[in-house]
């Protein structure tokens, strides 16, 4: 295939991450990446044992489709694989070209152009043009489709908003097709620097197929599955497994080395049994038990790799208009009063690093050293601060409830060594309650905040921190309002020069979060999966920041791991 | 059939839709009242405009009363919605692929657990307290003290994952119900067991039995006709309630096992909120706990005389 003659290496990755994440485009950037590059070892398997077998966790409101833009909650397993986004992410997160052979920025940094590679097939011989990134961005618009992820273009894409509340017709939605067939262009309502790291979740549906069958759904069934990504759609059962094998008229960049992917479909018991089975090629770890039984199993910790996947924060949070929790002192003694590193060694290690600040080291603009000493662990400064906020020894501190999101054992485990620490810290009680998520989530988002005190988790959706900080911003998640914050991460989110001022309004914003005390940051996740020994390819190397396993996000065609990855001869040991 | 227990028949069934209808109207009003719906996802909360746009899709946006008289006048058209855990398919799809599956691994279950305790109690009354008796008591305590899931974990440590003998679950081979046969059926195999050493020891005792043998009469005689005949009329009582329980399956082994059957849709229909799945468990249950009492009333009569008014069952 015709592609821009390029190399897959250090440098370019971080420019990748320099230009798409950190917002210094350019305005322009990307070249695409040669699939030959990444050849399998001598030891591959033979083609027919080019099978990788995963599990899915079916449990929850999921299975529905197999396309983002169809849902992003209610899709089944291996699902994005029968299309390619704009633009994907180096295992260094960096973000290089996806379909988009490069991109263009107007002056004012409100129009962008992404060009579409033009040799770029649709499994039934058409053209994959930017018709087809249009139809999909405008029906995600559509009220009547009432997608479950609007919010990630909200005030993004021009008319975005608007269409979804029907006060525009879906064709003013700001994504058009450019001067050729292959240009799709998207106007911005501001300058949105870090548009090509957005683009990650830019899977197109099929134009035809989509008018034809009046939503995305026409790939869950193997009949009308329409594909243009490196596999096609064989077997769909959302109560037993979902089969996708090698798109043999695939034209893309992701030519893949794992011939078939079964994904059984589980609902309860344990992935790690399943694992050790020789079940499943691959399981995420997640539990302290299970975590203990690896450490204790040479082998296993051979198979073992350990990375930030969407670069979590684990925190606790307040809702300051309620008291007594508008008191700064108080918060700041419950926050010095966390011993970080003794939580993750009691519980967690070595699936989580210390958190004193928001932004996890290695995302954008993370500044957790210099953040440091607002939030560690003072246990003689603890003391003081909670008696000038007018607990003396914990004396008069008022009954108080920390909710926990979920049923999660670990996140159990960290309450409880939490208010272990406040109690021998503070003299002060916090009971834990658990309520499910729906519960949880509806009462932290009533107006107001019906949680005063709890315990969340968030992880990125793209790789700048505008979309982390906007966690914070006034009207979103929490009740927190901070006009200063609210300047900085709005005002610098659009800045399209000037990166270095850029960056320090973000570090900025962060320092006013982590002073405000408004979150108490207990850890960054590091997600640990094993890999079986037969599973090979560049992709499983550590990356630039040392980091092992498929990065976020994972094994699709987002990344480049679809050719990165093969099955050597060793299966036949274990299959 | 006469008049008089038909009328009886048609009251109880009418009494049960009564009972069923009330039933609904309160689950359907208090699951709209559990804080959180479907749709409340974990990330950024929707705006009102498009969370509006969703529940529309759903039929969601209406009052809560108007959401039960749409659902009442569908179920009577057979149409119990679509379940938004599993939304290609209808609630009658999804019910009719995976209660099957259910009543299969119950039915096995069942049937080998009864077979077996039966016999095992047998055994241990008649060579009571020999070594088989022992036995026998030492696995029955086994099986009554260790959840399911438990014996599901060590079934699967050892046979899957260190003999290598048995998959770990699925569905659709022989050998994937052997696991989970036994990690169900262990507890009412032992429940039978223990159940039939102690009224068989009881009826062994008793005067006719001694007088059965007294008269010579030869030991296989006295044992099928005269002692497991009485012995194991008890075990209706604790058969009878077993069936619906058996019949909506396990939580524990459906999900510890992969087998894609209808128990672990009464736990997840609650937690994810889904409102269709949630009545269509609940008629469910009512239907079989309603249905198994009135055959069960039925039964009784027709074994026992007493039962009748009027030379009728009641």
């Amino acid at each position: 295939m015709a592609m821009r003659d390029s190399r897959f290496d250090r440098r370019q990755a971080i420019r990748g991450l320099a230009a798409g994440a950190a917002g210094l485009a350019g305005l322009s950037g990307g070249r695409a990446f040669a699939s030959s590059r990444f050849q399998v070892g001598s030891d591959a398997a033979p083609a027919d044992q080019q099978v990788m077998i995963t599990s899915w966790d079916g449990e929850g409101l999921k299975g529905e489709c197999m396309d983002l833009y169809e849902g992003v909650y209610n899709r089944a397993g291996l699902s994005d694989l029968f299309s390619e986004p704009l633009t994907r992410m180096t295992k260094d997160f960096g973000v290089i070209p996806g379909t988009a052979l490069g991109w263009d920025c107007s002056a004012d940094g409100k129009v962008w152009t992404f060009h579409i590679d033009p040799n770029l097939k649709w499994n039934d011989g058409t053209a994959v043009t930017a018709a087809d990134y249009v139809e999909t961005f405008r029906y995600s618009a559509d009220p009547k489709h009432a997608w479950d992820f609007t919010w990630y273009w909200n005030g993004i894409i021009k008319n975005y908003t608007e269409a979804t509340k029907g006060t525009v017709t879906l064709d003013q939605v700001g994504v058009r097709v450019g001067s050729v067939p292959t240009d799709f262009e998207v106007e911005t309502v501001d300058p949105v620097p870090y548009l090509p790291a957005m683009m990650l979740y830019s899977w197109p549906l099929n134009k035809v197929a989509l008018n034809k069958y009046g939503s995305g759904k026409y790939n869950i069934n193997v009949s009308t599955s329409v594909t243009s990504g490196p596999y096609y759609l064989a077997e769909w059962q959302p109560d037993r497994r979902f089969v996708v094998k090698a798109n043999p008229k695939y034209t893309g960049a992701l030519k893949p080395n794992i011939t078939t992917q079964i994904s059984n479909v589980v609902r309860g018991g344990s992935n790690f049994l399943r694992y050790q089975a020789n079940e499943v090629d691959s399981t995420e770890v997640t539990s302290p038990a299970e975590i203990a039984l690896v450490n204790a199993d040479p082998e296993l910790s051979r198979q073992f790799a350990t990375n930030p996947q969407d670069f979590r924060t684990y925190y606790m949070f307040f809702d300051i208009n309620t008291k007594p929790w508008d008191n700064l002192k108080l918060r700041q003694a419950l926050a010095k009063a966390v011993d970080r590193e003794g939580i993750i060694d009691a519980v967690l290690r070595p699936l989580a690093i210390p958190a004193y600040s928001w932004l996890a080291p290695g995302f954008p603009d993370a500044n957790q050293e210099a953040l440091k000493p607002i939030q560690a662990f003072d246990p003689a400064g603890a003391k003081r601060l909670l008696a000038e906020a007018g607990y003396p020894d914990g004396r008069g501190f008022p009954k108080t409830t920390l909710y926990i999101r979920g049923s999660a054992q670990v996140d159990k485990d960290v309450c409880q060594a939490l208010t272990a620490g406040f109690k021998q810290v503070l003299n002060i009680d916090l009971t834990l309650e658990n309520l499910d998520q729906p519960s949880f989530m509806a009462k932290l988002n009533a107006k107001p905040t019906q949680i005063a005190v709890g315990w969340l988790s968030y992880g990125m959706d793209y790789f700048d921190a505008t979309n982390m900080l906007g966690v914070w911003l006034s009207g979103g998640r929490h009740s927190w309002k901070n006009d200063e914050f609210d300047r900085l991460v709005k005002q610098g989110g659009v800045m399209t020069t000037e990166p270095a001022k850029r960056s320090e309004m973000m570090m900025q914003a962060e320092k006013i979060l982590v002073e405000d005390c408004v979150g108490i940051f207990v850890y960054h996740k590091l997600a640990g999966f094993l890999y079986k020994p037969y599973l090979k390819g560049e992709i499983l190397t550590p990356n630039s920041f040392g980091y092992t396993g498929l990065q976020w996000p994972g094994f699709g065609t987002a990344t480049l791991a679809i050719p990165q990855l093969y099955i050597s001869n060793d299966v036949s040991k274990f299959r | 059939m006469s008049g008089a227990f038909t009328r009886y028949l048609a009251g109880r069934v009418f009494g049960l839709l009564m009972v069923i209808l009330a039933l609904s109207a309160v689950v359907f009003f208090l699951m709209h009242q559990v804080p959180g719906g479907p749709f409340t996802f974990e990330k950024q909360p929707l705006p009102p405009e498009q969370m509006a746009n969703i529940n529309r899709k759903y039929g969601l946006d209406q009052p809560v009363y108007v959401q039960y008289f749409k659902w009442l006048w569908a179920i009577l058209h057979f149409d119990f919605g679509i379940p938004f855990q599993s939304p290609s398919e209808t609630v009658v799809s999804l019910v009719q692929r995976a209660w099957p599956v259910t009543i299969i691994v119950g039915v096995i279950t069942i049937t080998i657990s009864y077979t077996l305790g039966i016999l095992f109690g047998i055994t241990a009354a008649v060579w009571q307290n020999s070594w088989i008796d022992r036995v026998v008591t030492f696995v029955a305590t086994l099986g009554l003290t260790l959840p399911s899931f438990i014996i599901g974990f060590l079934l699967v440590y050892f046979l899957s994952v260190k003999l290598r003998w048995l998959p770990t679950g699925g569905w659709g081979k022989p050998q994937q119900l052997i696991m989970p046969v036994i990690a169900y059926g262990l507890g009412p195999m032992a429940i039978v067991a223990r159940y039939t050493r102690a009224s068989m020891l009881e009826v062994l005792r008793s005067e006719y039995v001694r007088l059965a043998r007294a008269r010579g009469l030869p030991w296989h005689r006295v044992m099928f006709r005269y002692t497991l005949r009485n012995a194991l009329v008890p075990l209706i009582t604790v058969l009878g309630p077993s069936i619906p329980d058996v019949l909506t399956g396990s939580i524990f082994i459906e999900g510890m096992f992969s087998i894609p059957g209808l128990g672990r849709f009464f736990t997840s229909s609650a937690q994810f909120r889904d409102y269709p799945m949630i009545m269509a468990m609940m008629l469910l249950v009512a239907l079989l706990w309603g249905a198994t009492y009135i055959i069960s009333d039925v039964l009784y009569g027709l074994a026992d005389p007493r039962m009748r008014v009027g030379g009728e069952v009641r």
